[in-house]
Order: C-alpha cells, then sequence, then structure tokens
C-alpha cells in the first residue's frame, strides 16, 4: 500500500475491490490503494498473486468485472466499460501508459514508427510529434536507435522505447508489467533509471516479482 | 516510415491479398467467358431453321441446360471468388490481432482502427481484382486462339466477380478488426 494520504486529486483510488475472473478463484482482495503524486510505486507478490491482473485493471486493459471501486485520473473504470461508449473508453486509455511484460511493440517498426503510430492513434496535433518523440528519445537516451527495427534491439532498449512511447503521448500515469523480467542485472538498473526518469513528472506503477526493483521504488503494494 | 506521418504497412499480407483476389478473379473471368461462348455457339447452331425442321435433337431442352449450366458456374465462380477473398481477410486480420490490441491500449479510437486496415486493404485489393481482369481476358483470348473453345465477354462475365470481391474483402477486413477492438486489448493479444 501506499503511504500516501488519503486525498483529493487522487491519480489512482482503489477502494474494496474483489476480483476474480469468470468461474474462477477470488483473484484481488484489496481494501485500500492510492496514488497521488509522481514516483515509483511497486505492486509485488507471489507468483499468481494477481499482480499483472491488478496492473491491467488499473491500466484499462481488463474489462472484466469487479467489485468495489477503481477510479483512475478520477474516472470509475467499471462506469466505462459497462457505458459502451468506445470514445469514453479510449479517450480515457490514452492518459495512461501501459507497457504490458513484452513491451507492446511492434518489431517490424522502428522506433520512429513506433511513436508516430502511437501518437497518431492518440489524435497529437501532427505539428507536435516530431518534437515530443525526439524529447523522448532524448530522455531515453535512444537518439541512436530510433531508426533501427525494434526487432534488432536488446530487450533493454525495447523496453527504453516502450517507456519513449508514454512520454511522447505525455500521459498522467505509466503502468509496467514487469518491466525488467528476462533481464540482466545491469539492464534491469538501466530499465529502472529510465522508468525513475518518467517518475519524475507521472506515477509509475511498476508490476514485478524482483525485491530488488521493488527496493528501487518509493512505495509499495503487496499483495 | 518516415517523418512525414505515414507508417510502415507489413508489405507481404498485401501481396497475398492481390494475388488471392487477382486469381480469384482471372479464373471467374475465364471460366464465365468460356462458358458463355460455348452456350452461345451451341445456342447459335441449334436455333438455325435446318437444325430445329430435322428434329434430331431436342434444341429447347439443350437451350436450358445451357443456360442453366452457365448462370451454375457464373454462380459457382462468383462464390469461390468471394470465399477465398474472405479466407485470405480473415486470416490476415486474425494475424494482426497483436496490433490491434497495441493499438487500442494506445487508445487508438475503433472508428479509425477500421478506416486505417480498409484503407491499406483496398489499393491491393483493387490492384489484384484490375490485375484478375486483365489476367482473365488475355487467358480467354488465349484460350479462343489454341482451342477449339469460343469465348463470350459479356458484362457478366468480365464484372461478376468484380464488385463481389471487393465488397467480400472489405467485410473481412473490417468485420474482424471491428469485433477484435471491442474486446479488452489484453484478451485481443492472448488470443493470437
Amino acid at each position: 500500500m501506499t503511504e500516501q494520504d488519503a486525498g483529493t486529486g487522487a491519480v489512482v483510488e482503489v477502494r474494496g475491490l474483489r476480483f476474480a475472473f469468470p468461474g474462477g478463484p477470488p483473484l484481488l482482495d484489496i481494501d485500500a490503494f492510492e496514488v497521488s503524486e509522481p514516483g515509483l510505486v511497486a505492486v509485488v507478490g507471489h507468483s499468481g498473486a494477481g499482480k499483472s491482473t491488478f496492473g491491467a485493471l488499473i491500466g484499462g486493459q481488463e474489462q472484466a468485472p469487479y467489485e468495489g471501486s477503481i477510479k483512475v485520473l478520477g474516472q470509475e473504470w467499471a462506469d466505462l466499460v459497462e457505458s459502451r461508449r468506445d470514445d469514453a473508453r479510449q479517450l480515457h486509455r490514452r492518459r495512461i501508459g501501459y507497457i504490458p511484460q513484452d513491451y507492446g511493440l511492434l518489431p517490424h517498426y522502428t522506433p520512429w514508427e513506433m511513436l508516430m503510430l502511437d501518437m497518431g492513434d492518440a489524435e497529437i496535433a501532427e505539428a507536435e510529434r516530431d518534437t515530443r518523440a525526439e524529447q523522448a528519445f532524448s530522455a531515453m537516451g535512444l537518439e541512436q536507435m530510433r531508426d533501427r527495427r525494434i526487432a534488432e534491439l536488446s530487450g533493454g532498449q525495447q523496453q527504453r522505447v516502450a517507456i519513449a512511447r508514454m512520454l511522447a503521448r505525455d500521459v498522467a500515469l505509466v503502468v509496467a508489467d514487469e518491466p525488467t523480467a528476462n533481464l540482466d542485472q545491469d539492464t534491469t538498473e538501466d530499465v529502472m533509471v529510465a522508468l525513475g526518469r518518467a517518475a519524475e513528472s507521472v506515477p509509475v506503477i511498476v508490476i514485478t516479482h524482483d525485491r530488488w526493483v521493488a527496493d528501487r521504488c518509493r512505495w509499495r503494494l503487496e499483495l | 516510415m518516415s517523418r512525414t506521418g505515414q507508417t510502415p504497412r507489413s508489405g507481404p499480407w498485401r501481396l497475398v491479398s492481390s494475388a488471392s483476389v487477382a486469381m480469384g478473379v482471372a479464373f471467374s473471368v475465364l471460366l464465365m467467358s468460356v462458358s458463355y461462348g460455348v452456350s452461345d455457339r451451341i445456342t447459335g447452331d441449334l436455333g438455325t431453321p435446318e437444325v430445329r425442321a430435322a428434329g434430331v435433337v431436342d434444341a429447347d431442352l439443350i437451350e436450358s441446360i445451357l443456360r442453366q449450366l452457365t448462370v451454375v458456374v457464373t454462380l459457382a465462380m462468383v462464390v469461390q471468388t468471394a470465399a477465398a477473398t474472405a479466407t485470405v481477410g480473415w486470416v490476415l486480420m486474425q494475424s494482426r490481432k497483436r496490433e490491434i490490441g497495441i493499438r487500442r491500449q494506445s487508445g487508438v479510437f475503433r472508428s479509425r482502427l477500421v478506416r486505417d486496415f480498409l484503407q491499406e486493404m483496398t489499393p491491393p485489393v483493387l490492384g489484384g481484382a484490375l490485375v484478375g481482369e486483365a489476367v482473365g481476358i488475355v487467358g480467354a483470348l488465349a484460350v479462343r486462339e489454341l482451342t477449339v473453345l469460343p469465348v463470350s465477354f459479356t458484362a457478366v462475365s468480365l464484372l461478376a466477380a468484380f464488385p463481389v470481391t471487393i465488397v467480400l474483402a472489405g467485410t473481412a477486413t473490417t468485420v474482424p478488426a471491428w469485433v477484435a477492438a471491442g474486446q479488452s486489448p489484453k484478451s485481443v493479444q492472448a488470443a493470437q
């Protein structure tokens, strides 16, 4: 649980969350969780504890019903799912940078193309896109790699491209699911530095089973 | 890609779509033109007063059989072309579910996603259909030159497969994209 005070303007506010997949056993049981300011937040737990599902719910990627409340950026997620209004749901997703375990990149694209597609999908003004992409690559130290195929990049570089996508879109929250899985220690440290940079301006929720990674985060939720 | 805002599209699937449509349309044009040619020729021969007066064959029955045979061939070719096009379109869209999931994660509207896929699909399908028309006509002319089979180009033999193919290719692209876009990004990617 974060050590935040419950207050107004929470970026993420979870109350009395109970979740199970249809026909499955109870998976999540979280009384309260709140994130209100920029910084790294670790969500840790043993395998099967529901960490990734929790991240997917907060990140607006899981549409299965739940009990309780998940408010992200002031929007109750269930309301958006149930409203069946595609535009409302997608506008909400645009404000969240969700990085799945496999980084969520298209391997035949270059990082530059990936960011352009992403910003086009989020309907960011065309005149701003080049500048935003350049700034994001600069922040992630990817200037030299932006025109290489993503498939040719290392895991750590791909993870930085994934983070750059979120920076370019100027999201209000980042949720990274196991961002350091399958990375060696040096690369893990690089990725945590990159996530730390993103966390200077927005909350970054890191779903992880890695205690070393969790120790680098300012707050922690144990599942 | 480039810096112009265009995004790269995977080339192989476009080639597969074009080839599939071209082959379907070409065979449709060729077989329907031959079918109409055979029908016209036999009907013409049987329609002469001498043959009818001789009473050796039942000219009306044969003409009726030929008409129905032509209809069956026409429908079969249109359905075959449409089915092949729809199958290829459907399979190609299934292979792009990961892309759909990733783009939905970023907040792309369902309508924009479908429009993008339609825009991508239209040039290769239209191009394939035009190439198929040309190949079918050339093939039919070659059949007429090299064999005893007669060939007739009619509006139906030339154009029946074209619109059906375009409509089916569009449907096979938009329906799976629309359905996939309605699911959660997580389940779309997991399904692939």
